[in-house]
């Protein structure tokens, strides 16, 4: 007894010290620094649950429990340890991200965009950047589901806001604006959260799996159903609603944005290529699966004569058009099954990935209804504004203002976004023309990259300000 | 593993220290609390969602967070705290909703609801070290703790 008491004492005073030493971390990061008000938020949010854990410790070190459940709070003290991991990157990310080291403008932006679309103000995402190469959201609803855990047994420690989303791209990028359109995927991954569609699939899909495993007498062809039948439950909710959430952050990302996030996501595989072509990971659906979706919805939302444009790229547009044709029959699933399913896992794939074809069908309409009001297609001020922005930036000149007809105009980011990428990807040719430099060719374009991307942040900038002050 | 598994592992190692403290105090006073009542139910539901579907039951569950077995490490800590020769079957799932029913039920014995519940208490300390094993396990292995 007095063995595990000690261990007790002494695992509490190795988290007391992380507590105080992530605080400490925390206020000393903070100081001469400016954050966007959601970082601010979510850096108290991480103080507040310190406190929260520095006091329960506290107390079961003055009390220790009786010998019967010493090892319950010892378990206790383990799994906090485990969740102050994960507070220890974040926190580490968050001091990191201060306004000077995000795509400030892209991100007040998307905060702006996600409360206009939501029709809340409370709606908050913290932008940080990661230490991966790679854009990504924090899995939320799992760390909601951890903080309401840890509320149960600690007293005081805070829910995470369910408004609160974390997005996160490479920390390298701060600078950038076209490859960061890929952080409106990643608040897609939010709001589908926030949707609460997950809900209404999972029940219908698990009730569709019951029939299939019953119907299909699966029972019969496994060694012991039981397990299969909770084992299966697990695999095929926990894919294939990761590959719907993937799936519903792609669609509202490219009705949201067009083009933009399509070539945002094409250029950030470029750099770390999935090797998705046609198998579904356990993660994400194969990459030629999402590219047919991409190639529907800009088709729908009235892209298509833009993008097949001899002006455009509409090479790129032919290859993603062939896409569209493909059926289900050409995507695998590239995953081992559980042992207990194993006997059955081609029949089980083939069926994952024909239920999902359905499943993607109820994530277009929820994307489609969101959208309905209150949201103009993007493309319509593309149409009006694109000849004048492509124009200021083959001068190099911010595109926030302009006059066309003798009447003054401000592009709409989404349209400065978009033309900023044709502009970039096209080469940038008339710019890089006029730019009179002692840089080598290589030099000189990734110089003109990065003015590109500076210029298209400030108009991005400007138009919030004109917004702000009633302006526009 | 990864993310799921980690947080799916901690919440149920959560749950079995609770419920070793719910039952310890219930051994100690007899006094059933509505704390220990709910989380007994929320055992048992959880437990139940072990079975197989039977025919008029296809609608499938939509409590997911009632289950608390949502992952493959949680079902295996289940499994593991059983016994290694003890399976997952309709035997032993009544076994233990069962003596969860006999601690709620008032009309029982107070010494055989108490015994019942130094069973219990065993049984989720047993439970809650499988899964704490198991969230160290996911914790270790997973390259991507927190991300999706």
């Amino acid at each position: 007894m007095i063995q595990i008491c000690d261990q007790l004492k002494a695992e509490g005073f190795c988290l007391l010290r992380l507590c105080a030493d992530l605080t400490e971390f925390i206020r000393l990061g903070r100081t001469r620094k400016t954050y966007l008000d959601e970082t601010q938020r979510f850096l108290d949010y991480i103080i507040d649950s310190l406190k929260a854990v520095d006091k329960f410790v506290r107390n079961v070190i003055k009390e220790p429990p009786e010998e019967q459940v010493i090892k319950a709070k010892l378990r206790d003290f383990g799994e906090i340890e485990k969740a102050l991991s994960w507070l220890y990157v974040l926190s580490k990310e968050a001091i990191d991200s201060d306004s000077l080291s995000i795509p400030f403008s892209l991100a007040t932006f998307l905060n702006h965009t996600g409360r206009e679309l939501l029709r809340s103000k409370d709606v908050s995402f913290v932008v940080l950047g990661g230490s991966t190469l790679m854009y990504y959201k924090y899995n939320l609803k799992k760390l909601r589901d951890l903080t309401n855990d840890l509320s149960a047994r600690i007293p005081g420690y805070p829910v995470l806001d369910e408004n609160v989303g974390i997005l996160t791209f490479p920390y390298c990028a701060a600078r950038e604006v076209l490859v960061n359109c890929n952080l409106f995927h990643e608040m897609g991954h939010c709001i589908y959260e926030k949707r609460n569609l997950e809900k209404d699939l999972r029940s219908e899909l698990l009730g569709k799996f019951s029939q299939f495993f019953l119907g299909g007498k699966i029972e019969q062809k496994v060694q012991e159903p039981l397990l299969a039948w909770r084992a299966g439950k697990n695999y095929v909710s926990t894919l294939m609603l990761r590959w719907a959430d993937e799936i519903f952050a792609d669609v509202f990302a490219i009705k949201v944005l067009g083009p933009a996030f399509h070539f945002a996501l094409r250029e950030i595989e470029q750099i770390i290529p999935t090797g998705l072509g046609s198998d579904f990971s356990e993660t994400h659906p194969a990459d030629d699966y999402r590219f047919r979706i991409h190639a529907k919805w800009l088709v729908q939302d009235e892209w298509e004569d833009i993008l097949k444009d001899k002006d455009n790229l509409p090479e790129f547009f032919e290859e993603l058009e062939k896409c569209k044709d493909y059926t289900i029959d050409r995507f695998t699933v590239g995953c081992r099954p559980p042992s207990y399913l194993e006997a059955i896992g081609g029949e089980l794939h083939k069926w994952m990935l024909t239920q999902f074809d359905g499943m993607v069908q109820k994530i277009e309409e929820n994307v489609s209804e969101m959208l309905t009001n209150n949201f103009e297609k993007p493309v319509y001020d593309f149409i009006k504004n694109h000849e004048s922005v492509t124009s200021y930036l083959e001068h190099g000149v911010v595109p926030s203002t302009f006059y066309k007809d003798g009447i003054k105009r401000h592009p709409h980011p989404i349209t400065v976004l978009n033309c900023g990428y044709f502009f970039y990807l096209k080469g940038m040719t008339p710019l890089l023309k006029r730019v009179i430099t002692n840089l080598n060719s290589i030099d000189k374009r990734i110089m003109c990259g990065k003015r590109l991307n500076s210029w298209l942040g400030k108009a991005i900038e400007d138009w919030q300000i004109l917004l702000k002050e009633g302006k526009l | 593993m990864g993310m799921a598994e980690m947080v799916g592992s901690i919440g149920l190692t959560l749950f079995c220290n609770k419920c070793v403290e719910l039952f310890y105090e219930f051994k100690q006073d007899g006094n059933l609390t509505d704390e220990l009542s709910e989380t007994c139910k929320h055992a048992i539901a959880a437990f139940s969602s072990f079975r197989l579907p039977n025919g008029e039951d296809v609608a499938g569950d939509s409590g997911e967070r009632i289950a608390l077995f949502n992952t493959n490490e949680e079902v295996r800590s289940f499994e593991q705290a059983l016994g290694g020769s003890e399976k997952v079957n309709d035997d032993t799932l009544d076994k233990w909703i069962g003596k969860m029913e006999v601690l709620l039920d008032k009309s029982a014995s107070l010494d055989n609801r108490k015994q019942t519940a130094d069973d219990l208490r065993q049984f989720f300390d047993t439970l809650g070290d499988y899964s704490f094993y198991a969230s160290r396990e996911a914790l270790r292995s997973s390259e991507t703790m927190a991300r999706i």
